[in-house]
Formats: C-alpha cells, structure tokens, sequence
C-alpha cells in the first residue's frame, strides 16, 4: 500500500488518461497481444475471432454480401427508428404523416428514401448471399444449421419488407396487402383464420395497419436480430468462414 | 471411459535413423504468417469491413438523394389499382398465381421453404465447399441455377410485362 | 445397493437386467414428463393465442340498405360505392352480386356493352359472365349472389352474410 503516492491532485492531472484507460483496459503487452485485445477486449468487436483465415479476406470469394446486408439492416434500423418520430398507425393520419415526411420535415424525404431503398436492397442481398453460399457449398456439414438459419432470416427479410409495404397507407399498399392476405386464405383448411388474425378483422382496415406496424417495428426486428446473431456465432463455431479443404 | 485411439502423427520409418542435431534460438520459419495462414483480425479484417459498411453507407446515400421512393395516392378500399401488384420480390408469386392462386401461392412457395430448409441435409456430398461452382457438384449447380434463373424471369415478366388487367405487353408499346 | 452378490458370473447378467429395467423405467418417466409439459405448455400457448383474435370487430353491418326501388329501374346495373356488390334489375326481377373476385379479393370492374363478358378483375384478368360464372382467368369461383329482401319501410336490403346459392331473383 503505497499511499503516500495518492492525491487528489494527482487524479485530476491524470483524469483524462485514466478514464481512457478504464475504458479499453488495455496498456502493457507486444503489438501483436494490443491487436489481440483490441478485438476480444471489445464487446462489440468480440464476435470475430482475433486470427482470421486469409481466405476469409478474399473480396473474391464472398463479395461480402453477407456483411452488405447486415450493413442494410443496421441502416434499416436507425432509418427506421427515425421515421417513428413522426408517424402514427391509423388510416387517417398515416397517409398525411408520409406527405409530411415529403414536405414539412427537414431530412424527411431523404430519411423515408434511405429506407424504402435500403429495404430493396436488402431483399436482393440476402438473396445474393444465400446464392454465394450455395454456389461455394458453404451450408455442407458442419454448417447445416447456419444454412438453415439463413433461410429463416431470409424469410423474416421479406415478412418484415411485407409488414412495412402497408405503413404508408397508399394505393400500393392497401391493394398489394389485400392480395397478399388472400393468397394466405387459400392455404388448406387454416387458410380463412390465418388472414382472419394476420389482418384482425375481415378487411385491410384499421386493426390490419397496426397489427402490421407493430410486427414491423418490434416483433420482426427483434426477431432478426436475433436469428443475426446466432447467425454470426455459428459462423465462429462451426469453424469460420468456409475454404477449399486442400489449402 | 474408452481409451482414445492412439495414432502416431508421424509413424517412424524403421529404415532411417533420428537424432537431435541442435537448438537454434530465434524465429521461427512461421513469422508474420501464423499458425495455419491466418491474420490479425484487427486490423486486417476491420479495416476491409469499415470501408465496406461506408461504402454501402454513401451509395445508400447517393441513390436517396437522385431517386424519390414512391408515394401514390392515399389508400381507397373502393377502387382497385389497374393491375395491382404486388412488391418486386414477390411479383414472381403474383406471376405464378395468376396462373393458379393455390399452387402458386402456397403450393411453389411452401416447397421452395421446404427444399430449402432440407437442402444440407440431403445434400450430404463432402466435396467442393469453399469453391465457386465446384466441378465435383455440377448437378446441384446447374439445378440451383435453374431455380434462381427462373424467379428471375417470374420476376421480369410480372414487373415489366405485365399491363393492365394483367395482360402481358412490351414495355415500349403504349 | 444390493452389495450381498458376491460371485462374479452371476452378478454381471444381474446387473445388466437391472440396469435394462432402470432404463426403461428412466425412459418412460422422461417420456410423460415431456409429454405431460408439451401439453401443458403447448395448451397455455394456443389458448393464449386466442388473444390475436378480436372479439368486436368496428367494420360496417353485413346487412344493409341500398335505397328504394325506383332508384334502379329495369335494365340498369349500379354499383354501391363501398360496399363492394352491384345491384341488378332485369325485366324477371333484381339481384345483387358481389364485385370482390373471387380470387384475390380484388375489386371487379363490370363491364358495359358486352353480350358475353359482364365482369373483369384487374389484378390478374379473370373474367366473368353476366350471371357471374367464371368466363377466364385465375379465379377458382363463380362470384356469389346475396340475398336480397325489402323491409318494412319499403327500402332495399342486402345481406352479404348470407350467399343465394340457389341464385333465385328478387320479384318485383
């Protein structure tokens, strides 16, 4: 104990320093163990492992599509979080909040453009991504149940595109969900309850725009972020990205 | 407990002699190479994906600014749009069920899940993983490329060709 | 512990009935416990599932008035706005037929001035008789009839709860 070594003038001298300090808890080690802990030391780093395989860094091989629509969906995310501020679930306000967005609010144009454009691109890159990995034979054995995750998440990509056609309350909308719902009714004997409780009533009406709005902003994101998330672990324990066996 | 099997790594040759010749101090042959051809994911691959994510960023960016998303007019229950159809990604549904809302509506898609969900499980063949269209799996590439060749065309056809009353025409006819 | 065995040759087909029985004991416990709290659990979890499904719904009367008869004088064909039918009144008598197609829900538009097709869909092109049945296109089936009666008032009401099947018309 070395006490005398302590005052509080000291600690406000050293104040930036160690606040610094007791965030990325690193200091004394090589480069190579600074690089290392930089990467598992850091909690949202930490789902990559601190070596990769060169071939996981090939541009060539994976085009990075995978990452591209992860990159979307974090667009999609704080775009969408954005455009909550100002818009209200009901078939009388919905239509004039988009108008609004297009006219009144400062960014709003840009900001429903975002996600409108990013929610396509999504769509067209998980879908390039499921055909990259089949193409390189990525979802053999040990990666069966990635693959098969994968597909799930495929799935809540375009429910959660589906979900968000309705919001804006326009033409598109209303017609394209009417005949969404109906090619759901004709599934075999469930068919008429399943539209029944997708649309909360017996027409696209009010109960059907939020029911939709709250699959859109909660159920279905959380839902994704979830699936993301074990998708990535899986990645890192079934033993990092696929490569040709021989290497 | 069963005893783990016993392998030599490197079984002796009966025919040669082995002795040790000397220890060296220094670097190993593996320097700045790693173990197995790996690099520092730090700074190696954040680098590569931080440069991505704002590339995706910027032409996120430049396409919102050139292109409005569309907006028509507010939603009404009693008149139809003149054709109706669905988002682009499911246009290539909306194609097949106007052939037969059963089969595809429910019947192609629940499949296209299924065969989807069960592909590596059937698809047990070991070889070719990490290569783009490996030779040892030319059947599974050509049917998979039958499958993505033709949503694509569902998909053109529906969105393109299709005009009011969904009849088909060409998109420079008036 | 059944410690008083002491001859090994009789104790090792012994011990392996005893385990054999265990086994199977374990195994059926395992089983109706699962069981017991799949359908516990899965029970609680569909019967929750009722809370999806609305118990008043704030949609408009399936039975409602059209207007009197004079407003449809024999041969003419109108449609009610919102309400998704066309009220038909011919020389024998009046019908109403629903515009909803009856493959996807979409609205019909009828058609003037063509002795074969009376109806058509512009989501997928089906295309149907005056009568309603099914001319081409997609649609699985012909579009319903409703029933159709005046009240005491003299006013005419439809009710789109109830379909004509026997596709009879209103006498008037």
């Amino acid at each position: 104990m070395s006490e005398s070594a302590y005052s509080i003038k000291e600690s406000i001298m050293q104040l930036p320093r160690n606040i610094k300090a007791s965030i990325s808890r690193r200091g004394e080690g090589t480069a190579e163990q600074e690089r290392a802990a930089a990467v598992f030391g850091n909690m949202f780093l930490h789902v990559h492992p601190v070596r990769v395989h060169v071939n996981s860094l090939r541009a060539g091989y994976t085009f990075g599509l995978g990452l591209i629509s992860f990159y979307l969906f974090l667009i999609l995310v704080a775009s969408g979080l954005l455009l909550m501020f100002y818009y209200t679930p009901s078939t009388e306000l919905a239509y004039r909040n988009m108008k609004d967005l297009e006219y009144v609010v400062t960014f709003g144009v840009i900001l429903r453009n975002v996600h409108r454009w990013s929610a396509h691109a999504m769509v067209a890159f998980v879908f390039l991504h499921m055909c990259r990995v089949f193409y390189t034979g990525s979802y053999k054995a040990p990666r069966e149940f990635n693959w098969v995750i994968g597909v799930f998440l495929l799935l809540v990509t375009l429910f959660l595109s589906f979900t968000g056609y309705l919001l804006p309350w326009d033409q598109l909308a209303f017609w394209a969900v009417t005949v969404g719902s109906n090619i759901a009714s004709y599934m075999p004997v469930l068919g008429d309850y399943v539209r029944f409780l997708m649309l909360g009533g017996n027409e696209v009406g009010q109960m059907a725009l939020l029911r939709f709005y709250v699959l859109h902003v909660v159920a279905l994101p959380l839902l994704a972020a979830t699936l993301l998330g074990v998708h990535f672990w899986r990645i890192r324990k079934d033993g990092g990205l696929s490569r040709p066996s021989n290497d | 407990m069963q005893a783990a099997k016993k392998e030599e790594i490197f079984p002796k040759d009966p025919n040669k002699t082995y002795s040790l010749m000397a220890i060296v101090d220094g670097d190993s042959f593996q320097v700045e190479k790693g173990p197995e051809d790996t690099v520092q994911s730090w700074p190696h691959l954040m680098v590569r994906e931080l440069g991505l994510f704002l590339l995706v960023l910027a032409v996120i960016l430049g396409v919102s600014l050139l292109f409005n998303a569309p907006l028509e007019e507010a939603a009404n229950p009693q008149h139809s749009t003149n054709p109706a159809k669905a988002p682009w990604y499911f246009v290539g549904i909306q194609e097949l069920v106007s052939y037969s809302a059963l089969l595809g509506g429910i019947v192609t898609p629940a499949l296209i899940v299924v065969s989807l969900l069960l592909l590596p499980y059937l698809d047990r063949n070991p070889k070719g993983t990490g290569v783009w269209f490996s030779r040892d799996r030319r059947v599974a590439t050509i049917l998979f490329t039958i499958f993505v060749v033709a949503m694509v065309i569902l998909i053109l056809i529906g969105q393109f060709l299709r005009g009011p009353n969904w009849h088909l025409y060409l998109p420079w006819s008036n | 512990m059944s410690s008083e065995n002491s001859t090994g040759a009789t104790i090792l087909p012994f011990r392996t009935t005893d385990e054999a029985v265990d086994e199977e004991r374990r195994g059926f416990v395992k089983k109706m416990a699962v069981t017991a709290l799949t359908l516990g659990v899965g029970g609680a979890a569909i019967q929750s599932a009722r809370f999806f499904k609305p118990n008043v719904l704030y949609e408009p009367s399936k039975a409602f008035k059209v207007g009197d008869l004079s407003t449809f004088p024999i041969g003419s064909r109108i449609v009610i706005e919102g309400r998704g039918i066309e009220i038909v009144r011919e020389r024998d008598g009046m019908h109403a037929i629903s515009l909803v197609c009856t493959h996807l829900g979409c609205l019909i538009k009828p058609v003037e001035n063509d002795p074969d097709i009376g109806y058509m869909c512009p989501c997928h092109g089906s295309t149907f008789a005056h009568k309603g049945e099914v001319q081409g296109g997609p649609a699985p089936k012909d579009l319903p009839w409703y029933e159709m009666y005046m009240d005491n008032t003299g006013a005419l009401v439809v009710d789109t709860s109830k379909v004509n099947h026997k596709r009879t018309k209103l006498a008037v």
